[in-house]
């Protein structure tokens, strides 16, 4: 079997598998009293939460339902607050949204006992057990015993909601009660990426409810460490058996490209909304944040945080694909083009330049970093995406000249469901997907689409033929 | 060389000396002269690659300072100094992140790429020897498919650059965007003008001393053996899947897919009717010389290189090896001889570039296509010893057959025996099918030959001499003064014109010995006889044997492809004397036979289905042997074929094999019999 087909049949398996657990799953009820044992009174019923990522203080709530958030209370105790579910479980497939503060943890623990980690690990470049997705430490003494860094650190910017899938097998005992098999981690994937998979937990974490081990046991969120935020709960018992076949003639050594020191700039065929595209180029940082654009039309596809590519679909064999595949912690842009020329602040934004936009090359800075040349009717343009030196943020920026002034030539920041302004000054896209934060004083056109979706758009003036504008995508 | 190299060297030179037997000529080699290797006069140097680094060669050229610039599939190109040592080459990456970087040029300071969609010029403002600046020079759209390569550019002296196009590989090749299939003109500041269509697979190509150009094509559908044409503005060579876009504004080529008949005639002959489709200047007979032509390179080493200057050296990707070739115009026709130079490449040689010194450096892949050379790549260098190999220089036609030229004097009394030689003509179907048999094939009787008094040409006299065809030209027995035999005694002359000019008078005319004429181990055939009506065989039963009655097979096996010469199942079990259907779907995009064989004899039938020389592929690779027990025919990519045979008796491990010359290597797998 080619390994292409392989790789399909598994991502076609994998997909019938969501579809499938939608269909399955139970949602937690976060209003009614059945869900959980009583609420301790640091858990607040909410409708929005917001906590700031760039400055400490008290998270923004709104009145209503949907979201469970956790502020402990200054004297707090420890071991105290944490929220555990009437539901008890063995083996378990949980699915939910949470949203951190800034510089919080909690946890997950399954069956009361099994931590996997909560945390702010925004930007962590080497992340260890205690970071988001981590499994924490055994023994209470012993520094990491047992302890798994997660694969990744795919953790996005406090205040955005992240997603997390548990996969979880309980431990199995035989008639006497005694222990026969461990319970196991089979999968804990975060934020789209797997971080964890078929780790053996030879005992509870401490902290947990209790000390032994048991068939059945509730759900619990720990409440007594920091603020965090919790949605969309859902959970099913998982069907007996979960774990793809792998086919022994589809192991192939994939081959993996990762930035060294300096940024790694890869020009192959990448799939975007499901479609195979031939001109994009894939820009990864050392500081494990990515990138991927499109030459053929000027314009931004995605972000990814993590790890950055795996060209096996490339470069092994004859590479019948020359698909590469992204490996980290994606964010999906609308991918409209960068920049249009715009005859009235009510004109549609064009899905393509057309005949006006011609790609010229690149050229590389000192760092490594590309520079996108392009002709955009009468003006040349420089494009670029850079981070900065913790990986938290991208500045997307594009300079343009031309020889007549112009005022109706727009950058496009940003599309989604909603851009909203939070307090601290970021605007937070798409159910506070990712934040844009804009330069001082730049006064964006934000704006309705017909596909009812909201836009912000800033205006690039050119004066004196030169003219420029940036904006950082910070997540 | 290694011990593969020099197996398929002894293999090939039995397969030439099958068809004469000892007593024919009464002349041997006296005992002590041994016979000369390849290696005597071309030597073969291995250059270290650095740990990690994955060279997997597309592109090469030499720098002024005498350094190399390579480019490879993974998109890197490095910056090698100190090529020829003494000490090690030192390895500089220059520019990366590139998609399948398959050729580079070096011109006025600037690098020159092709990208699987672009032109693309690399440079290096800052002169840190990194290249900075990745500019497009121009684009061209892709659907998409794997097989959509681009070559080039290769300079003109104007300074515009030509690139060409693969076709798109669909289970057979096709168009699938605008221009592939077709050489391109590309001016530096981005203007295109298409040149010329009909391409399929046009990795290499090159300008002569004269400023013509010319691309080597790999054999496949519409390309019954590989070849190397001769293309001008206008030209159609043969691939009508490019004709798609004639069409379009500014195409020279004024030929539709309609006007290119698919009849399985001589391609020499239906270009007769159909103007502007051009024959190849040289055939390469497949299997024997190579099977996937690649680079060309014009020796213009001033001598260097040793006696070939201004000859033509040719790539192979898959027989890791090197041909070459004498080129001549004739009647204003490009023609010429064709001759096997050197073999035993570490990998599959995809480009040659010449050093300052003048040897040869061949930068090599074989990453998903399997070459004799086992390597996934390499970087090799050749050098002349500066010893004279005792060859055939060149081959000219003439107005009754063919003169050729020594690099030595021969004891000019065997060499003006007729029977020293022997001459057959054959030729190749044009069709839509992939790949064709060897057709036509007849003896050119050897009438007389003279010898020039200095013993440095042979001038023969051959009846059947036939325009259009291939003619094999062997002189096995012509020795030296020196009384050596030819470091290579066969040739494939390209006959495109026969020269007008005086003929000779041949005073004493020798009848022509049938068994001499006789090419790689098969009677000879005058064009006039019907092809032999292929005998069904036990061992290839394509239909439910009666003898089963109404019962169904114990097993039913399907057998696929993977790339990289694989069949989809490495083992299969049946029961000892089960009846057994076998489907092999041959899925990958080159032809392909299943072969099942006594076991431990995968390689010796192999190499007995290479002993077959031209005529193997007429019948399937598949040698006379009781070593064979059942098989399929060759199938073209894309087909199947259902065989039915009883399982043997005896249990054990039988090999089941793609006997095609160069693939049984590697083409293996086990149907384990069990009791
Ligand atoms: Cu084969």
């Amino acid at each position: 079997m080619k390994l292409f087909t392989f790789l399909l049949f598994f991502l076609l398996t994998a997909t019938c598998a969501v579809a499938q657990q939608d269909a399955a799953y139970t949602p937690v009820l976060l209003t009614g009293p059945n869900s959980f044992k009583p609420l301790p009174a640091n858990w607040k019923l909410v409708s929005e939460v917001f906590f700031n990522p760039l400055a400490d203080g008290d998270p923004v709530l709104k009145n209503g339902t949907g979201v469970l958030v956790n502020i402990p209370a200054k004297n707090k105790k420890w071991n105290e607050g944490h929220l555990l579910t009437n539901m008890e479980h063995g083996d378990l497939d949980l699915d939910l949204d949470l949203m951190m503060a800034k510089g919080s943890n909690s946890g997950i623990y399954l069956q009361g006992r099994y931590e996997v980690r909560l945390s702010d690990s925004w930007g962590k470049q080497d992340p260890d057990y205690t970071d988001a997705g981590g499994i924490y430490k055994r023994e209470a003494n012993t520094e990491g015993a047992e302890g798994r860094p997660p694969a990744q650190n795919v953790s996005r910017a406090p205040g955005l909601w992240q997603h997390m899938q548990i996969v979880f097998r309980a431990p199995r005992f035989n008639a006497e009660g005694k222990k026969t098999e461990n319970a196991r981690l089979v999968k804990v994937i975060y934020n789209g990426v797997t971080i964890q998979e078929n780790i053996e937990l030879s005992g509870p974490t401490t902290g947990g409810i209790a000390s032994d081990e048991t068939a059945m046991a509730p759900l619990m969120f720990q409440g007594d460490h920091g603020q965090v935020a919790l949605r969309n709960i859902r959970y099913r018992v998982p069907p007996a058996n979960t774990e793809p076949v792998r086919r022994a003639s589809a192991v192939v050594n994939p081959i993996l490209v990762s930035p060294g020191v300096a940024p790694v700039v890869h020009r192959g065929f990448l799939n975007y909304n499901g479609k195979k595209l031939t001109a994009p180029v894939a820009v990864g940082y050392p500081q494990k944040v990515s990138y991927a654009y499109d030459l053929d039309k000027g314009r931004l596809l995605e972000v990814w945080r993590g790890d950055f590519l795996d060209a096996t679909g490339m470069w092994y064999s004859r590479g019948e694909q020359q698909l590469a595949v992204a490996l980290g912690s994606l964010i999906v842009l609308p991918g409209k083009p960068t920049l249009a020329f715009l005859p009235g602040k009510d004109s549609v934004w064009p899905d393509s330049n057309t005949a006006a936009y011609n790609y010229l090359g690149y050229d590389l800075l000192k760092d490594g970093s590309p520079v996108f040349k392009y002709q955009l009717g009468d003006a040349m343009i420089r494009e670029t995406l850079t981070p900065d030196n913790s990986g938290k943020r991208f500045t997307h920026s594009i300079s343009a000249e031309m020889a007549k002034e112009a005022k109706d030539l727009w950058f496009r920041v940003a599309e989604g469901s909603d851009i909203a302004l939070q307090p601290g000054g970021l605007y937070a896209v798409n159910d506070k997907q990712y934040y844009i934060q804009l330069p001082e004083k730049v006064k964006p056109l934000i704006r309705k689409t017909a596909a009812n979706t909201t836009e912000m758009l800033l205006p690039v003036t050119i004066k004196d033929q030169k003219g420029g504008v940036n904006y950082e995508l910070v997540w | 060389m290694n011990w593969f190299g020099r197996l398929a060297a002894n293999a090939l030179t039995c397969a030439l000396c099958f068809s004469y037997s000892q007593a024919s000529f009464g002349q041997q080699a006296p005992a002590a002269i041994l016979p000369d290797k390849e290696e005597d006069y071309y030597r073969l140097l291995t250059l270290p690659i650095p740990q990690g680094t994955i060279l997997e060669i597309g592109g090469m050229a030499t720098l002024p300072n005498g350094s190399l610039m390579v480019c490879t599939r993974r998109g890197e190109v490095w910056n090698i100094s100190n090529t020829t040592g003494p000490g090690m080459p030192v390895y500089k990456k220059f520019a990366s992140g590139m998609h399948e970087a398959l050729w580079l040029a070096y011109k006025n300071g600037d690098v020159y790429v092709t990208q699987r969609s672009e032109l693309t010029r690399l440079r290096d403002t800052d002169g840190d020897g990194r290249a900075d600046s990745y500019d497009k020079v121009y684009s061209w759209p892709i659907s998409g498919n794997y097989h959509e390569y681009a070559y080039g550019p290769m300079f003109m002296p104007d300074g515009n650059m030509r690139v060409t196009l693969n076709l798109s590989w669909i289970g057979k090749g096709a168009s699938l965007t605008k221009w592939r299939g077709w050489m391109l003109e590309i001016t530096p500041d981005g203007k295109m003008t298409p040149i010329a269509a009909g391409l399929r697979s046009p990795a290499g190509f090159m300008m002569n001393a004269a400023g013509d150009v010319f691309y080597s094509e790999n054999q496949g559908d519409w390309v019954g053996s590989g070849r190397i044409t001769h293309l001008e503005k206008g030209d159609f060579a043969g691939n009508p899947a490019s004709l798609r876009w004639s069409g379009e504004p500014g195409s020279p080529v004024k030929l539709t897919p309609a006007d290119i008949p698919d009849t399985g005639e001589p391609m020499f002959d239906v270009a007769k009717r159909v103007p502007g489709l051009k024959p190849p200047a040289i055939w390469l007979p497949y299997g024997i010389m190579g099977k996937s032509t690649s680079e060309l390179l014009n020796d213009y080493t001033g001598g260097k290189f040793g006696p070939f200057e201004g000859q033509l050296f040719v790539g192979d990707q898959t027989q890791s090896k090197i041909m070459r070739v004498a080129l001549e115009k004739v009647n204003g026709v490009y023609q010429g001889v064709l001759f096997p130079f050197r073999e035993g490449f570490s990998s599959g040689i995809l480009r040659m570039v010449w050093g300052h010194d003048g040897s040869l450096f061949a930068g090599m892949t074989s990453r998903g296509w399997s070459a004799v050379g086992k390597e996934e790549y390499g970087l090799q260098r050749l050098v002349w010893t500066g010893a004279m190999p005792f060859e055939m220089k060149t081959v000219r036609a003439m107005p009754d057959g063919f003169e050729i030229e020594f690099t030595q004097p021969v004891d000019r009394a065997i060499a003006a025996d007729p029977a020293s030689y022997a001459i057959t003509g054959f030729t190749y179907k044009y069709h839509s099918t992939y790949g064709s048999p060897v057709i036509n094939n007849a003896a050119c009787p050897v009438l007389g030959v003279v010898v020039s008094q200095d013993g440095m040409k042979a001038r023969i006299v051959a009846d059947s001499i036939r325009m259009g065809y291939i003619h094999e030209i062997k002189a096995e027995g012509v020795r030296s003064a020196k009384g050596k035999p030819l470091l290579h005694n066969f040739g494939y002359y390209t006959l495109n014109s026969i020269p007008a000019g005086e003929k000779l008078k041949i005073t004493a005319v020798r009848p022509a010995i049938a068994h001499h004429a006789g090419m790689q181990g098969m009677p000879a055939k005058t064009p006039a006889q019907k092809p032999a009506v292929a005998v069904p065989s036990a061992k290839r039963v394509i239909a439910q044997p009666v003898s089963w009655g109404k019962a169904e097979a114990d097993y039913t096996v399907v057998i696929g492809t993977k790339p990289g010469l694989k069949f989809d199942q490495a083992v299969f079990y049946v029961k000892a004397g089960s009846r057994v259907k076998l489907v092999f779907n041959n899925n990958d995009d080159m032809q392909h036979n299943l072969v099942i064989v006594q076991p431990g004899t995968a390689i010796e039938v192999g190499e007995l289905g290479m002993k077959m020389g031209l005529l193997g592929e007429k019948n399937n690779y598949v040698p006379q042997t009781p070593k064979v027990l059942y098989h399929t025919n060759l199938l073209g990519p894309g087909t199947k074929e259902t065989i039915y045979f009883t399982a043997p008796t005896k249990s054990g491990d039988y090999p089941y094999e793609c006997s095609v010359p160069g693939h049984f290597y590697v083409m293996q797998g086990i149907m384990k019999v069990l009791n």
